[in-house]
């Protein structure tokens, strides 16, 4: 820490204005190579970022290249295309079939579906890690990918079974797994939270969920009833004209829901800093949930921006093409889906930018360090590294930047 | 000499020396602030970790470790070139990865094309051959519910979807007959009418033809039905349908790893899908086409009726068959098809059906029922 900046145990440095223009250069690149571009330049994103975050007055290195992410595709496709031919091929054959074996099938597919990223998600962590130095000193990541996912699995069937009330037992066991097998150089990582001092925080989200959907039911009582004997009746028309009279305000507190997630999440970042430990080296955070919300809205306040003035350009063309008369009903098509696409490609981009890092900004402004000390004693590793990336996870759209 | 101030990690440990650089003949000398050398790097290896940027501390590396050295001062980067012949090396390769990713892009296009143009519609084919007749049929009634569900018309519990009257149902199986019957392997043909104010005709695996009332309504005379059947029944011959299906997915599985994680890529995706699609059905609608004039000739009804029917859609939708609209289109442009139709020109020798059977199809949908009127 240095002396006129303190408490400032973390900061990060890098300006959005580069950064969009890697982003751009990425997007467009990308897209002239049908996509293989997308590995290298995710790699000079990361290399942006990685660099502009600085701990302790030193900033992290990241040391991946493109080549290794390309090849760690390529792998990951060889695998999981039998797996999604198998399922769509399965799909179309029980097509015919009773519900109750399509439906046996679904479930099993998401099963597997969810296993697989699990496993992603371990091979992405360690990738990262022992792609990261800090002061000359490589991150690394031991354990199991099949092990965690294991746990995962587990976890998340609890968590289905109990209507998402064991949410907070799944992510104390993943993330402990995870950080009993992390390192810095030779030093471990440290993480012991506490899933019951979560829960009575998490318990308000699906608490709310549920709360919003019964007060519906509870308002609705007499025209649920009416409809479900319509139904029974095969009345549907009838049916649907009592869908009309039900109260419907209910339905807004899930946005409620929403929010307090968000909450959640926050308070749950604090209270795993605040368990973390890298050798004597230990963390608190100050994240403030008003300063995440506030982002959110930002960010959808850009996108709705960016909706809007495009809408609104497709909409004039498509209005001046009806008033002319002449143009063909496919220019107008054209017209309208340009704008919806360029929405598409720049919301990746708008979401780093208004959402990723304004929050990695102040998560690295709230963090503090005790005894950062204890780091100078940490020696480099010599454990093996993975030598090619995250393909599994790449191919299965998991993790962010 | 000139010493300049850095930061140095040695790569072992995450202890922060704070040490003093000279640039020797040989490389870097690296001097504790107390005097001694802790360490000095060899001109060879030393590279800089990223480009220097304004405002920034320059930070040097030694290939093949993590050990670093930070300075504030970017008056080193000139003087070191000499002694580091390396130095700018990351910048130097990554141009020619560019090269390199410009070539495999290339190729990727090139192998891309082969798949798409080649190996997908030659590996749809031999799948559907092999489709068991029963499997098509079963997968063709499951489209058609499907496919009736999402289409536009009356959807009370009441009106049933398909259009039941037997006698019209028996007019337009004999009239498929007719048409097919010299053909060596004769296709199945189920034929069913649906209750929907579209006009549109298809074929659906498993020999599944499929008009619409608003069809029925639309045409003029038997010899117009006749035509479209025709059609149909060649993408019946062809099993155009089961086709369609398998090639549908396999470009579905493509696109959909090749874009999966582009950003915005499920509409990027979407696009090129359709844009595949539409390459390949155009393909098929001539075929289909050419089978139905061949077929028209054989059972002596002529072309005309399907010369008439296409004059008349071009009639009623002529503002939307631009060269644009044209090319969007799964169907070949209507001017194009009726051109090619005209040109085949074929009188009629025999009338398509007799006056009591057109009634009957005419009437198919005074009766309703809510499943396909099929075994």
């Amino acid at each position: 820490m240095t002396d006129d900046m303190p408490g400032r145990a973390a900061q990060f440095e890098g300006r959005r204005g580069p950064l969009a223009g890697l982003l751009l250069r990425n997007l467009v690149f990308s897209i002239l190579t049908l996509g293989i571009y997308r590995f290298w330049g995710r790699t000079h994103v990361r290399r942006f970022v990685w660099r502009h975050t600085v701990l302790l007055d030193d900033a992290l290195e990241y040391l991946g290249t493109g080549g290794e992410l390309f090849i760690g595709f390529l792998i990951a496709v060889a695998v999981l295309l039998p797996v999604f031919a198998a399922y769509s091929l399965l799909q179309f054959l029980f097509a015919d079939g009773p519900d109750h074996a399509l439906l046996a099938l679904e479930i099993l597919y998401y099963l597997v579906l969810f296993f697989l990223v699990q496993i992603a998600i371990h091979r992405m962590r360690r990738y990262r890690l022992t792609r990261t130095a800090w002061r000359g000193v490589r991150f690394g990541l031991g354990g199991s990918s099949l092990a965690y996912a294991r746990i995962a699995f587990g976890y998340g069937l609890l968590t289905a079974a109990t209507l998402g009330f064991a949410y907070p037992w799944m992510r104390v066991a993943t993330l402990r797994y995870f950080a009993q097998h992390a390192y810095f150089g030779t030093a471990g990582l440290g993480l012991a939270p506490n899933p019951v001092w979560l829960f009575r925080r998490w318990a308000a989200v699906p608490g709310s969920f549920a709360g919003a959907l019964g007060l519906f039911a509870i308002l609705n009582f007499g025209s649920l009833q009416t409809i479900a004997s319509f139904i029974d009746q095969e009345l549907y028309d009838t049916a649907d004209i009592v869908f009309g009279f039900m109260t419907y305000w209910p339905l807004f507190l899930l946005s409620a829901s929403f929010f307090l997630w968000i909450w959640y999440r926050v308070v749950e970042f604090r209270h795993m800093a605040g368990c973390l430990t890298v050798g004597g080296t230990s963390f608190s955070s100050a994240v403030r949930s008003q300063f995440v919300i506030g982002r959110f809205f930002v960010f959808a306040l850009v996108m709705f921006a960016l909706s809007a003035l495009l809408g609104s350009i497709a909409f004039f063309i498509a209005y001046g093409a009806a008033r002319a008369g002449e143009v063909e009903a496919a220019v107008v098509v054209v017209a309208v889906f340009i704008p919806v696409l360029l929405v598409l490609l720049f919301s990746g981009i708008i979401r780093i930018l208004f959402l990723d890092i304004p929050l990695l900004r102040h998560a690295c402004e709230t963090l503090d360090i005790s005894n950062a000390g204890a780091l100078d004693e940490v020696v480099q590793a010599s454990a093996t590294v993975p030598s090619y990336g995250e393909g599994t996870a790449e191919a299965l759209d998991v993790g962010g930047f | 000499m000139a010493r300049y101030p850095a930061r140095y990690y040695d790569g072992l440990t995450a202890r922060s020396r704070a040490v003093e650089v000279e640039i020797a003949a040989t490389g870097l000398a690296i001097f504790d602030e107390a005097g001694p050398v802790v360490g000095s790097w060899p001109g060879e290896g030393i590279r800089l970790v990223e480009r220097p940027r304004e405002g920034e501390p320059v930070r040097l590396g030694l290939a093949g470790t993590t050990a670093r050295l930070i300075l504030d001062d970017p008056g080193i980067v000139e003087p070191l070139r000499r002694a580091a012949p390396h130095l700018l090396r990351r910048h130097r390769t990554s141009r020619r990865t560019v090269g390199r990713i410009a070539l495999w892009g290339v190729l990727a296009a090139a192998s891309l094309a082969g798949i798409v143009l080649v190996l997908i519609p030659l590996m749809s084919a031999q799948l559907a051959a092999v489709t068991p007749d029963s499997a098509k049929y079963r997968l063709g009634r499951t489209v058609l519910v499907h496919l009736v569900d999402l289409l536009p018309g009356p959807r009370t519990a009441s009106a049933g979807r398909y259009c039941a009257n037997e006698d019209g149902l028996a007019a337009l199986r004999r009239l498929v007959e007719r048409l097919g019957a010299d053909l060596e392997d004769r296709p199945t043909v189920h034929a069913v009418v649906v209750n929907v104010p579209l006009v549109n005709a298809f074929a659906l695996p498993g020999g599944i033809m499929v008009f619409t009332r608003g069809l029925l309504d639309e045409t003029g005379s038997p010899e117009e039905i006749a035509g479209i059947a025709a059609h149909e029944l060649g993408h019946l011959a062809h099993d155009h349908s089961t086709r369609a299906l398998y090639r549908s997915f396999a470009v579905a599985l493509l696109v959909g790893v090749l874009f999966g994680d582009l950003t915005g890529g499920t509409l990027a995706g979407g696009l090129a899908e359709w844009l595949v699609n539409t390459g390949y059905s155009r393909e098929i609608e001539r075929d289909a086409d050419a089978f139905a004039l061949e077929r028209l000739e054989a059972a002596g009804i002529g072309t005309e009726g399907l010369a008439d029917f296409f004059a008349r859609l071009e009639e009623k939708h002529g503002e939307e068959s631009g060269p644009l609209f044209g090319l969007l289109s799964t169907h070949p442009a209507t001017a194009e098809r009726l051109a090619h139709i005209r040109a085949a020109g074929l009188p009629g020798l025999r009338q398509a059906m007799g006056d009591e059977d057109w009634t009957s199809v005419r009437q198919t949908c005074l009766t309703l029922q809510t499943t396909p009127p099929l075994p």
